[in-house]
């Protein structure tokens, strides 16, 4: 392992041409035997290659949107485990909603109660008129009753 | 290209604009791949390069080019990468350095460009500078004002840290 690590630099050391004839010969021999660093070398190469390849970068405005589409497409991730993130305009306006909600269904509540209230007390106040009357005449046709049965007796 | 550029420099000075555009023409490609790399935005690194020719402007007549026009805008854009990026770090603001592109849709381009964004500014702007834009270890010693040894080690490290994060991503 301490030796793979000597060849290791060995390795980065020929990406910038500075081993010397012996060294080079070395390291040829070394990956001969050692997949591990076989593997490194192969992939310090590849990304030496990937980072000179790399694109050209896009205009400002393409590359916005396809960064867009793009995020999409990598994004495989199951829904709940995703962060949603909401723009602050959308968050305003909902947060508004919400609080315009609680205000109608608390507040709004509390106002109807009374309403209601005030309504059962003055339709039983009207009931109690409305009653009070025929009671009256009621008691008024059995006062008048008894005072004809009265007169006729 | 080095002659070309410092004879477009001795005529802009003379007073021919379309030599200004030369140079314009002739860099502005290798110095935006650098600065959109480095700063992980294409926009940003747009700004950069723009930001490097008008101080290029601001030279004329008392420009003095010591090595190249070419290590000049480098160093210039270079700086201004750099400074961007402390201040954003100083505001709290992360950005990947990633550039999408229609070339980039394959799996290795896009997974190093998520391996560079793993790398901290200084190791990223040094892999840059010799991967991308092939700077020789003796330039880059020369234009970083660091010994070769130096170089060379972080160099190695960087390219060690890439191969693990490379294996982790995988």
């Amino acid at each position: 392992m301490k030796e793979c690590e000597y060849f290791e630099r060995l390795i980065s050391d020929s990406m910038d041409d500075l081993l010397s004839a012996d060294s080079k010969a070395e390291l040829v021999e070394h990956l001969l035997d050692c997949e591990r660093c076989r593997h490194f070398e192969e992939t310090l190469s590849m990304q030496r290659q990937l980072l000179q390849d790399l694109p050209e970068p896009v205009p400002a405005e393409r590359h916005s949107t396809r960064m867009g589409d793009f995020s999409i497409e990598r994004d495989k991730r199951p829904l709940w485990k995703r962060r949603i993130s909401v723009p602050l305009p959308v968050a305003a306006v909902l947060s508004i909603v919400m609080l315009a909600g609680w205000l109608f269904a608390f507040g709004g509540l509390s106002v109807n109660k009374s309403d209601e209230l005030r309504r059962d007390t003055s339709t039983r106040a009207v009931e109690i008129i409305r009653l009070a009357p025929k009671s009256a005449v009621k008691i008024d046709n059995v006062k008048s009753d008894s005072l004809n049965s009265r007169r006729v007796i | 290209m080095e002659d070309r550029d410092r004879l477009d420099w001795r005529l802009f000075e003379e007073g021919d604009q379309t030599a200004f555009d030369r140079i314009f023409q002739r860099h502005r490609r290798h110095l935006l791949k650098y600065c959109s790399y480095m700063t992980g935005n294409s926009a940003v690194g747009e700004d950069v390069v723009q930001e490097t020719f008008m101080r290029l402007l601001e030279q004329k007549g008392s420009l003095t080019i010591r090595s190249s026009l070419k290590d000049w805008l480098f160093i210039c854009a270079r700086n201004h990468s750099l400074n961007l990026l402390a201040k954003r770090r100083r505001m709290e603001q992360s950005l990947p350095p990633v550039i999408n592109n229609d070339d980039c849709r394959s799996e290795m381009k896009w997974l190093l460009q998520e391996v560079l964004g793993k790398l901290n500014n200084d190791e990223r702007d040094l892999i840059l500078m010799r991967e991308q834009q092939q700077y020789s270890i003796i330039e880059m010693a020369t234009l970083l004002g660091i010994s070769r040894e130096a170089v060379r080690v972080r160099l190695f490290r960087i390219r060690k840290k890439m191969y693990e994060l490379g294996k982790r991503y995988r």
